[in-house]
């Protein structure tokens, strides 16, 4: 029988079945629209935070310190911002090497801040330079950013995240007021623009102010408040993308030299905005391919469901199958013909499956608040995914047919 | 009888079923030979063997020993996949029970054997085409496009007449055609396989009924698997009493 006809027929089988046709695909249905909705989720995820980490500026080298002595405590550690780096570290970096186009050194607190009324505890407080909002893409809203002279003058000076105004001020305008950090009280000079969570880091949350008033005001450990100039991490941002890991390579050996350290138990690491997207992608990656095989097993459960129908179907057509071997099918035609029929089903639940998919993952995007992207990758391959299936559990049913007894068959009842 | 008349011919079929202490001789060294254009009976009680007798002629069945030649060329030794071909060439088989795919209309049922075609490829168009021209020829052309539940007993045995012809069979072999009708439509479906004969066909006709029986020109009676009689047309009256 010709390839035309033998499509015809299937697709003739499939129309006059047509609930248990959809029962059948339901399986394929859901395996295809599953493995779609999942990648496009877990594609959008990394889109997402591949998008926050560059809009925190391109081109980011990150200086942090590091304990490679061990025991000191890297806990002590993060709390002070005590350690290897200092802010001449950074002063450094800026003059010493070349193609560097701006350099932001940041050192941390956790405080109590307070506005009349209003009580916000363990707000991070960044004391950082001027240069911030430029080498991190940050953009200011209202008001200004704090200077080089406020740096060197210690001014209690501090520019709010955008959340962070608006749980104090809400609509009023926090430009010219102040708010006690502490126990020291501060003058609001700029308010920013609202960032979105980076990865888990709430910038809008915080408070920025020069960080000189933190080294003065706010660090918690007597050490660091005498040491005065430590700094958590030190931003530096290349002017040239192609120099990134020559200047990487000129940062460790300068403050190797500067801190008298072997660059095998360097007290500081370096990393890029690379290996940042790198390690969450990493993460997403794991919990991609354990979706993966979840949506790989309910394809599987579809193909079950499809072997099944088929032997049903062989079964309650044994006569059909009777009078096409007596007037001249082949066991090969027959065979063609059962394949062709899991095989059509199966591609038509994919085709369905791909569209449930697509509208599963914009209902995702709108309803539950989720970034996703459809990969038209992941398109194919379940498409791909659900065919083999119809064909791997059509076979079985397919050859059974191939090899009833033409009398048998037409003795069938 | 010319032998080079002749278009079916067992020599010494045998057919036996199981194995052991339970084999059943469904037939024992039958020699029957059909003449081109002929029309006979194959008669006989359930488990006469005469149902095995004509799925061995049918090409359904292969003897366990014995030759079978059909249309002057031995068949009894092909496999599967040539006796289907060779069923789809030269045999139109008419069952009891019709056996028209269902939910499929009469035009569609008849097409069936011209899909399994290996020697001519027809386009859609011409399969239609033939299979008007055959359900004419059977009186159904105002009945093309009516599924097999929208038609009588005696109309659905037609159409399965019409598939049996398409594919102009050497024989077609026809199984209690008239076992599932009342009286007239079955001298209904008598009347188009006489018309079919006097046209050239050559027809075996599988029955217990003796009525039946008496259109064809030849009765072979079968007994627990041998030929117990042949009948020609004419000497019935001498089973009068199975009347």
């Amino acid at each position: 029988m010709r390839g035309i006809e033998i499509l015809r027929s299937a697709f003739e089988a499939i129309a006059k079945n047509k609930v248990r046709s959809l029962l059948t695909m339901l399986g394929i249905i859901i395996g295809v629209a599953a493995v779609i909705i999942m990648i496009s989720i877990s594609a959008g995820t990394e889109a997402a935070i591949e998008e926050q980490i560059t809009s925190l500026g391109s081109n980011l080298v990150y200086v942090s310190s590091s304990f490679s002595m061990g025991g000191i405590g890297g806990m002590r550690g993060m709390s002070s911002g005590g350690g290897g780096l200092v802010f001449d570290d950074a002063t450094a970096i800026a003059e010493e090497i070349n193609g560097v186009a701006g350099v932001v050194v940041e050192q941390n607190a956790k405080q109590t801040i307070k506005k009349d009324e209003v009580v916000v505890d363990e707000v991070t407080i960044m004391g950082t330079t001027p240069d911030l909002p430029s080498v991190r893409d940050m953009e200011i809203a209202e008001g200004r950013y704090f200077t080089d002279e406020e740096v060197d003058e210690e001014t209690k000076v501090v520019v709010l995240g955008a959340t962070l105004a608006e749980s104090l001020f809400g609509d009023e305008d926090p430009i010219g007021q102040t708010v006690i950090v502490d126990t020291t009280r501060l003058a609001i000079i700029g308010v920013l623009e609202e960032k979105g969570m980076v990865g888990t880091t709430d910038y809008d949350s915080r408070l920025y102010t020069p960080i000189s008033v933190v080294w003065k005001y706010f660090s918690t450990n007597q050490f660091a408040r005498i040491m005065g100039d430590n700094v958590n991490m030190i931003y530096v941002e290349i002017a040239d993308p192609e120099d990134m890991d020559n200047i990487i390579t000129q940062i460790s050996l300068l403050l190797a030299k500067r801190h008298d350290v072997s660059l095998d138990d360097a007290d500081f690491t370096i990393t890029t905005q690379d290996d940042i997207i790198t390690t969450k992608e990493s993460t997403t990656e794991a919990f991609r391919t354990l979706l993966g095989w979840v949506a790989g097993v309910s394809l599987v459960v579809g193909g079950i469901g499809i072997m099944n129908i088929m032997l049903v179907s062989v079964t309650e057509r044994t006569r059909e199958i009777g009078v096409r071997q007596a007037v001249g099918a082949t066991p090969g035609d027959i065979r063609w013909q059962f394949l062709t029929e899991s095989i059509l089903l199966s591609i038509t639940g994919g085709l369905l499956g791909i569209v449930v998919g697509i509208g599963g993952s914009s209902l995702f995007e709108r309803f539950a608040d989720m970034r996703t992207v459809i990969m038209p990758e992941s398109i194919v391959l379940s498409f791909v995914a659900a065919t083999l299936v119809g064909i791997f559990f059509g076979y079985y049913p397919a050859s059974k047919a191939s090899k009833l007894d033409p009398i048998e068959a037409l003795r069938h009842e | 009888m010319s032998t080079e008349n002749i278009i079916i011919e067992t020599q010494n079929v045998s057919m036996t079923f199981g194995k052991g202490d339970v084999q059943v001789q469904a037939l024992k060294d039958i020699n029957v030979s059909i003449q081109r254009g002929e029309f006979v009976a194959i008669m006989g009680p359930s488990g006469s063997g005469k149902s095995t007798l004509m799925n061995i002629i049918g090409c359904l069945l292969r003897p366990v020993s014995g030759r079978l030649i059909l249309d002057g060329e031995d068949v009894s030794n092909l496999d599967s996949y040539e006796r289907a071909l060779l069923r789809n060439e030269k045999i139109g088989f008419v069952f009891q029970s019709y056996n028209l795919l269902a939910r499929t209309n009469a035009l569609r049922n008849v097409m069936l054997p011209l899909m399994y075609n290996r020697d001519v490829r027809y386009s859609r168009f011409e399969m239609e085409e033939k299979a008007e021209e055959v359900l004419e020829r059977v009186a159904l052309s105002d009945r093309l496009f009516h599924n097999p539940n929208e038609l009588s007993g005696g109309q659905q045995q037609r159409v399965a007449i019409a598939r049996a012809l398409i594919n102009d069979p050497i024989i077609l072999i026809a199984d209690e055609p008239t076992g599932n009708l009342d009286t007239a439509s079955g001298e209904g479906i008598m009347d188009t396989l006489h018309e079919m004969n006097k046209q050239g066909m050559t027809i075996v006709m599988v029955t217990h009924d003796q009525l039946i029986a008496d259109h064809s020109e030849r009765a072979i009676h079968l007994l627990d698997g041998e030929i117990e009689q042949v009948v020609k047309n004419g000497k019935q009256k001498k089973l009068g009493e199975a009347l």
